[in-house]
């Protein structure tokens, strides 16, 4: 009990004095290895080289470069303009573009604030000379950004498979529907509150000409969830298919990016990773640990003693989820609570994927929910206003997205349906 | 002396980067060449994917030592308020200072692992290398973290000014 107190007190201590995650996953293992463990500090070191000379953690690099080049080339840009020629005639359609430019452009770069800040760049000034309040534009586009995490392909998905052992492409099926799901609720909800914004004519000759310079990009999703879902291809080549795919198309067809362009997103890849594979490596070192010494099962049974029903479980878990999506990023949540939280959940025989799922969908509504929502402090600094205003106009979207986590929750088979 | 602390960890983030970049490029060569390789020829790369999570682990640690250059780290926020305004600063020193001595402490048992693995005689997987050849990227960014910190306590104006819009890992 004392140990448990001292490292309670540490966690506070290292959070007090500002430090980085990573600094304090890897003093609380330290901890837990020398109180709990064997008192040897290099196999942390070892558990956590072990934990990252893994192949199926490729992914996550390759994934990001290939949103990153896709960001600074011009594929949302085209996206953006199919979306609005073919959305255009619908009272509100600008609303709608930007929501579907939101899901599109996620089942491209697989990240939520970059998806965000690409869409929102072009289609906030637009939105607002539109007609549109600002509080909705904002509200719009930040939630529209958190679609990225959970329309395929997600880092926080592979995330969630590699730490729980689970395969990646069933997580990727499993996320389809929810991730539509939740883009057509949005885009409802925008055509009943923008339904007297006056509409524009189609015209077929517009849409067709954003489809031909729009067209490369948007087979993008196409080639990439089709290689995956019919199992031409795993995650990780998926993604170095993606990049690969991304250079041709941006170098070759657009012709928007050199080889400076390349060497300048490799280095901001670099950097992000720098900031999330350390952490990768010491939560699953971690997770190691807790694991030899059982400590998952251990509280499982306890739960199980506890909590009666699976319903109930879920409740609780679906609290726990969104009150830690307030304070903590989605990365590090999913990292230290999935080995935890998904022995329980087996207890209650709640199948992995749709306890995977409903995880994600948690902490994407996190990235909303004040104070740490990150999307709210993304869209405020890039959109030069009150965090207020931010959070006024994303509320709307936060009910609903909690309305489909229920429906998530409680229904497996909107995860499940598309899993073999 | 502050200018020339910056001059040197200005040029080092260089060599990160241009390192880093270069092994982001063999990575996603490797695993495309050996797709292509399968598809087409009927044979891929042999060990691509082996050297190419070694590629990602070396670019990684040094993404690492660029992280704190650029001052990215993920970092929960929601106790800096306990700190009054005017001691704010005092308390971003204090905390470079803890995470020189944290990354410092790093840098010492991963340099004692590299050493284990070196007396064991470990070699890579495939590739054949020994392994402690490719541990050496740890304690050097954790070195390079801890110096960078320790220049950021003693030079506050030398620390990078967090950009939120930038900090997001990708979700």
């Amino acid at each position: 009990m004392t140990a448990a107190f001292g490292l309670g007190l540490l966690v506070l201590a290292l959070l007090a004095s500002r430090q980085p995650i990573v600094l304090l996953l890897i003093a609380a293992s330290s901890y837990i290895h020398l109180v709990w463990g064997d008192g040897d500090l290099t196999y942390l070191i070892d558990d956590m080289w072990t934990a990252i000379s893994h192949e199926s953690l490729l992914a996550i690099p390759m994934f990001i470069l290939a949103g990153a080049l896709m960001t600074r080339g011009s594929i949302a840009r085209r996206l953006i303009t199919i979306m609005r020629a073919a959305t255009q005639w619908l009272p509100g359609g600008l609303a709608v573009a930007c929501i579907l430019s939101c899901a599109i452009f996620a089942a491209i770069s697989g990240a939520s604030a970059v998806t965000m800040l690409a869409v929102g760049s072009v289609m906030y000034p637009a939105l607002i000379a539109d007609g549109y309040k600002k509080g909705f534009a904002l509200g719009a586009i930040a939630s529209g950004g958190t679609l990225g995490i959970i329309i395929p392909p997600s880092i926080p998905m592979v995330l969630f498979a590699i730490v729980t052992e689970k395969s990646i492409v069933d997580m990727f099926v499993a996320g389809l529907v929810p991730g539509i799901l939740l883009a057509l609720v949005m885009c409802g909800y925008a055509l009943i509150v923008n339904r007297n914004i006056a509409a524009k004519p189609f015209s077929l000759a517009e849409l067709g000409a954003a489809l031909r310079q729009g067209i490369w990009a948007l087979m993008l999703p196409v080639v990439l969830l089709g290689g995956i879902y019919t199992g031409y291809f795993s995650a990780t080549e998926a993604a170095a298919v993606a990049v690969g795919y991304a250079l041709l198309v941006e170098i070759f067809i657009h012709r928007e990016l050199g080889p400076k362009d390349f060497a300048q997103t490799a280095q901001e890849t670099a950097v992000l990773l720098g900031s999330l594979f350390p952490i990768v490596a010491v939560a699953l070192s971690l997770n190691l640990l807790l694991t030899a010494e059982r400590v998952p099962q251990e509280l499982a049974a306890w739960v199980a003693g506890v909590v009666e029903s699976r319903i109930t479980f879920l409740l609780f878990v679906n609290l726990l989820l969104l009150a830690v999506g307030c304070f903590v990023d989605t990365m590090s949540a999913l990292l230290v609570l999935a080995p935890i939280l998904l022995p329980m959940a087996e207890v209650f025989g709640i199948d992995p994927i749709h306890f995977g799922i409903i995880m994600v969908v948690n902490l994407e509504i996190g990235m909303l929910t004040p104070p740490m929502g990150l999307n709210l402090i993304v869209a405020m600094t890039a959109f030069k206003t009150g965090f207020g205003t931010v959070i006024r106009g994303s509320a709307p979207f936060i009910l609903l997205m909690i309305g489909v986590l229920m429906l998530v929750t409680y229904l497996p088979a909107i995860s499940l349906s598309l899993v073999r | 002396m502050k200018e020339s602390v910056r001059w040197i960890f200005d040029k080092l983030f260089v060599l990160e980067a241009a390192a880093a970049t270069i092994a982001y490029a063999v990575v996603g060569g490797l695993l495309l060449l050996d797709i292509i390789g399968r598809e087409f020829f009927g044979t891929g790369i042999y060990g691509a994917q082996k050297y190419a999570v070694y590629a990602a682990i070396l670019a990684a640690f040094l993404g690492l030592a660029m992280a704190t250059a650029k001052g990215q780290h993920l970092r929960a926020e929601a106790m800096d308020a306990m700190v009054p305004q005017r001691w704010s600063q005092v308390a971003d020193r204090f905390g470079y200072f803890l995470s020189f001595v944290l990354f410092a402490g790093l840098v010492w048992v991963s340099f004692q692992f590299m050493l284990d693995t070196r007396q064991l005689g470990m070699r890579a997987a495939v590739i054949g290398l020994p392994l402690w050849l490719l541990q050496i990227v740890l304690p050097y960014a954790f070195g390079s973290s801890a110096l960078r910190n320790l220049a950021y306590a003693i030079y506050p104006t030398l620390a990078p000014q967090r950009q939120i819009e930038d900090t997001e890992a990708p979700r």
